[in-house]
């Protein structure tokens, strides 16, 4: 088990380095493409200060709170895309057939995927995440312990975990439909739309879709409630919270026993 | 080179047919669209319900604008907003400087097309933003000033889109920059947020540029009840810079020409 682990992160770290290579020969798109992710990225923190100075405070949540909510949803968002982004590429890899390839190499399929091409966007994101944290950590926790440091740290690597799970699901559906990118752009818009704000200022029916049906609350929400001692509303056991980040690993695991039941699906284009 | 009317027509009917015959792709944009503005309500309502501050619309009008403004910027900025990268890309752009219609009409018929076609999927938004409660209330003399100022605002985008794409033939490369024009015109054009919840400097700043010509100038005439001299101010001003950017596109089209380069011949 923990050899196929080491070989499989070896294997991932070795493709997308030569995706990463193949990417860095056009320089002056590299740096195009990291403004271009940061801009991207910048339109919701825009808009999330704009809504914040015109509204100020969202019932418990300030300001500086919010923001830090923004930062972690940012930062999970980051340390998903930039190692397993390619995942939203397994439309075009089963409509155009190169999936036939893919099938005959020695390596796990789904590493074969998610490492096949590095999107130079993704370093933009990580740009402004780690810029949003530097500023907002030390407004939302002053007081951070070394506890609350381990506890974030945790989380994010949650949260990306959860965002990893929500798109390898939909990547599964593509073995069967051919096409699924739409709905990758529909759970990206979804997940940028609403992951910047606290999930409780929303209704009970919603909060409650978005934590069991869609689980964007375990991206950053759950998380920040339990460093910020914030109640996360629908009635939902105080614990919650604080057991969110263990959340991403077990939807992977799901996740990925999905992807792979559902490469039996797949049918050539070539046939 | 001004075309005719007749060639227009064929042109923008063609793009139009282009569009519409990938089906599947047209009710998964609709499905983006309605789940876009859907959030989007979603969240300013719960915004609007959380706050206690005062806000400087009120909660109808806040509610009608983001509906409205987004829509607009659908129909406006679609995801390829002209043709001319792909065509210098390709090089199908030698076969249009061959044909007997100026290329820039060729690219303004086009994008006329593509703008047509996005107008049935906003009719079935503004149905559902309606039912989700982003009515209002507004007089004939606002809907006709909107419809004016809606003219001008489609051609200043296209305009600005086509000016835009233009880029593409001194680099290969545009994805960055089109990234950064999209979020620069989203964010100043109102799109994303109403201009009037801009804090004072930022609004100072977006008033000067172009992008609120966009999707403000209508968004305020039909949703703020402008009066008749603001919505005439709002429609001179999207004049001017339709004009500076028909000006601007011209020159950058007649620079761009002489280095042009297909395909390294």
């Amino acid at each position: 088990m923990l050899t196929s682990i080491t070989s499989g992160t070896r294997n991932h770290i070795v493709l997308l380095g030569a995706a990463m290579r193949s990417q860095m020969r056009y320089r002056a798109n590299i740096v195009m493409g990291m403004i271009g992710g940061i801009c991207f990225q910048a339109t919701q923190i825009i808009a999330l200060i704009v809504t914040l100075h015109a509204f100020g405070q969202l019932g418990q949540w300030t300001p500086d709170h919010i923001a830090f909510l923004a930062s972690m949803r940012l930062c999970s968002h980051a340390l998903y895309v930039i190692p397993f982004g390619g995942i939203i590429r397994t439309s075009q890899l089963v409509m155009d057939g190169t999936f036939d390839r893919l099938l005959l190499r020695p390596v796990n399929l789904f590493t074969q995927i998610v490492a096949r091409h590095f999107n130079v966007l993704s370093l933009g994101d990580g740009i402004l995440a780690g810029a949003l944290m530097a500023v907002f950590l030390p407004r939302a926790l002053p007081n951070a312990s070394g506890g609350n440091y381990a506890f974030l740290v945790v989380a994010i690597l949650g949260g990306a975990l959860v965002e990893l799970s929500i798109h390898t699901a939909i990547a599964s559906a593509a073995f069967r439909w051919k096409n699924a990118f739409s709905l990758h752009v529909l759970a990206d818009s979804t997940i940028s739309s609403l992951g910047m704000y606290p999930t409780s200022i929303f209704t009970v029916p919603v909060v409650s879709a978005l934590t069991f049906a869609f689980p964007l609350s375990f991206i950053a929400f759950l998380p920040a409630c339990a460093l910020l001692d914030h109640d996360a509303g629908a009635d939902l056991p105080s614990w919650l919270p604080w057991a969110s980040p263990a959340w991403g690993p077990i939807l992977v695991v799901l996740a990925l026993l999905l992807f792979h039941r559902s490469i039996r699906h797949y049918t050539s284009p070539q046939i | 080179m001004i075309m005719s009317l007749a060639s227009f027509t064929c042109l923008a009917t063609a793009q139009i047919r282009s569009v519409w015959s990938f089906r599947t792709e047209r009710r998964v944009a609709l499905l983006t669209l309605l789940v876009h503005v859907s959030l989007s309500l979603m969240v300013w309502k719960a915004i609007m319900a959380a706050s206690s501050t005062t806000p400087v619309m009120s909660r109808q009008e806040t509610l009608a604008y983001v509906a409205f403004a987004q829509i607009s910027y659908f129909c406006l900025v679609p995801w390829t907003f002209s043709s001319v990268t792909e065509r210098v890309r390709s090089g199908a752009i030698l076969s249009d400087l061959t044909r007997p219609v100026g290329f820039l009409s060729q690219v303004f018929a086009r994008n006329v097309g593509t703008y047509i076609s996005q107008l049935p999927l906003a009719a079935v938004a503004v149905i559902v933003a309606c039912l989700l409660g982003a009515r209002l209330q507004t007089s004939l003399a606002s809907l006709a000033l909107c419809a004016a100022s809606l003219v001008f605002s489609t051609l200043l985008t296209l305009a600005l889109n086509t000016l835009m794409s233009l880029v593409s033939i001194w680099t290969v490369e545009t994805s960055g920059l089109y990234m950064m024009y999209r979020t620069v015109a989203s964010v100043c054009s109102g799109a994303v947020v109403p201009l009037a919840f801009f804090p004072t400097p930022a609004r100072t700043i977006v008033e000067y540029l172009p992008f609120r010509s966009m999707v403000d100038g209508p968004t305020t005439i039909l949703v703020r009840h402008a009066t008749l001299h603001e919505a005439v101010s709002i429609i001179a001003v999207q004049i001017v810079w339709l004009l500076l950017t028909a000006l601007l596109m011209w020159v950058t089209w007649c620079r761009g020409v002489r280095r042009l380069c297909v395909v390294g011949g």
